[in-house]
């Protein structure tokens, strides 16, 4: 047996190094969308390793996130910076979740625009950034210093709302996401 | 010349890393083994031997079940600046089962208010000596050695030191020794604000004196107030920031006068009281809110896409319609359309006026 403060250690590993590549890939995909950057090699590398790593990154967040809470003293969320790191996590996986979703989906299609690929690239680059943010909140809160000192970002103050919002953001949410999601399905039935 | 300059610029980013093994934020105060576990310093094969002096001293007549102070001083260290000192209170040297739970002594207090083997100090070139002591209690019988080892950096290399054995064989309780009940454990930590009520249990004491003060900074006594048979209480002012208070009792009977070690309590932020039903809602709703903003995004522009499209391909059909109109018309005589005529009547009715013609 493992203690989970070692697991989550390995589980936040592959998810950094996984969401950091995605990252990079994201990011020259973004170049390529406003035409700074043409390869046609560079672009299909990056499309495939970008939703490959920002996939398994995914897979490994939930376990990241479990072990995350039970390894914290009292295996409670007792900290601001927990708060934070909770919510940014969730923002990336639903960003990260999206876009991998709509690459499903659309296939390679997601591209060929160049609305879309602003918006495919741009959601890849923020689920990436979002996570790094999440690791760097854990280095601020394991041994308060962190990648993102330099910012002065306000990693104490919590944006929690009350429950009411919530209860719009979570209906809001999901009812534009089922949607969605129905209507890139019905359009992917057509086109098949 | 791209893939040069590529090189190039990852051969620059390498250059502005640092290649020491050393961890200049320190880990945080912990129950750690000698090597740290390899978090300290990042890898033990780079340490190098610390000049610091180390040195343990019992600070009283250590008895079996009862609490006892034991304070290390180091002096030696510069720094360029100021650095982290990372130091372990430990009952061997091979580096595993190594902490002094492993040797049947229990950890009270340290001197950053935790209930840790291992502490953490800001360091600083303006300070040539250092000292700090941990509580602790013996739980049986038995000599044990005791070293102080030093994790530290400086010139971006990591440093390590170990002192010379401190060997303590705790003794049985005199009879009639007025002290600490057995079972009886300090509170080590409160809340900001909060006015502390210390309750004591002890064995064999008629009267007890308290001294409190803050860290360095000058006592004061008060006599602890007795409650029930052997229990004894007395009160601290809340503090208004995070600090830590030290004190110690004093306590009489018939036998010796004994006096406690230092004990420390910490003054810290309340705990983050949250509701985390609420919480994991939240995360949840966000997840859900930005998953569906893009999938909408997305939905928009390819619907946008696809308008485009259909438009385009009616418009090709209507030209292609009318191309095809035209080419269904019987060919137009010399000098082109009759006069009066339009192409949708040449359409339908060119051919008899061509069969009149003839």
């Amino acid at each position: 047996m493992i203690s989970s403060a070692t697991f989550h250690v390995i589980s936040t590993e592959l998810v950094v190094g996984s969401f950091a590549m995605a990252g990079v890939c994201f990011l020259l995909k973004a170049l390529q969308s406003f035409n700074i950057l043409h390869s046609e090699k560079i672009s299909q590398v990056t499309d495939i390793t970008g939703h490959f790593a920002l996939g398994f990154g995914l897979i490994a967040t939930p376990f990241a996130i479990i072990s995350g809470i039970s390894s914290s003293p009292g295996s409670d969320i007792s900290s601001p910076l927990l708060v934070n790191k909770m919510l940014l996590s969730m923002i990336a996986t639903g960003l990260a979740t999206a876009a991998l979703y709509a690459r499903y989906r659309i296939g390679i299609k997601v591209w060929s625009s160049k609305p879309s690929s602003i918006i495919q690239s741009s959601t890849g680059l923020a689920a990436s950034g979002f996570m790094l943010l999440t690791a760097s909140v854990g280095g601020k809160f394991t041994r308060n210093e962190s990648l993102f000192d330099v910012l002065n970002l306000p990693f104490d103050t919590i944006f929690l709302m009350p429950i009411w919002i919530i209860a719009i953001i979570l209906v809001t949410g999901l009812a534009t996401t089922v949607l969605s999601i129905l209507n890139l399905r019905k359009k992917s039935a057509v086109q098949h | 010349m791209n893939r040069i300059s590529l090189l190039s610029v990852v051969i620059i980013l390498l250059g502005f890393t640092s290649f020491g093994g050393a961890n200049p934020g320190g880990v945080g105060d912990g129950d750690f083994d000698m090597q740290c576990g390899g978090a300290c310093h990042g890898d033990s094969s780079q340490n190098q031997s610390s000049p610091a002096l180390l040195e343990l001293i019992l600070d009283n007549t250590a008895y079996v079940d009862l609490p006892v102070s034991i304070t290390a001083k180091v002096s030696g260290i510069q720094f360029s600046s100021s650095d982290n000192i990372g130091l372990f209170l430990i009952t061997d040297t091979t580096g595993h089962s190594d902490l002094p739970e492993d040797a049947d002594w229990m950890v009270i207090s340290d001197q950053n208010g935790g209930d840790n083997n291992y502490i953490e100090l800001e360091g600083s070139s303006l300070n040539s000596e250092y000292s700090v002591s941990w509580t602790v209690k013996p739980m049986s019988i038995q000599t044990t050695n005791f070293y102080l080892s030093i994790h530290h950096g400086g010139e971006n290399t990591p440093f390590f030191g170990i002192s010379d054995a401190l060997a303590i064989t705790p003794q049985d309780i005199p009879e009639n020794l007025p002290r600490l009940a057995s079972d009886y454990s300090p509170k080590i930590t409160r809340d900001i604000g909060e006015n502390s009520t210390i309750v004591i249990s002890t064995i064999d004491v008629q009267e007890m004196e308290i001294e409190w003060r803050l860290v360095d900074g000058e006592s004061t006594l008060v006599n602890a107030l007795t409650t029930t048979d052997q229990e004894w209480q007395f009160n601290l002012p809340a503090a208004l920031q995070p600090s830590i208070i030290e004190w110690r009792a004093t306590m009489k009977g018939d036998g010796p006068d004994q006096t406690t070690p230092w004990f420390r309590i910490a003054a810290q932020e309340p705990a983050l009281e949250i509701n985390q039903t609420q919480l994991y809602l939240q995360s949840l709703a966000l997840c859900l809110f930005f998953a569906g903003l893009v999938l909408t995004l997305h939905t928009k522009f390819n619907n946008e896409k696809e308008t485009k499209q259909i438009v385009s391909i009616e418009q090709t059909a209507m030209v292609s319609e009318a191309q095809s109109t035209v080419n269904d018309a019987p060919p137009l005589p010399e000098g082109g359309l009759p006069a009066g005529w339009t192409m949708e009547q040449w359409k339908w009715y060119g051919h008899e006026y061509l069969e009149d013609l003839k």
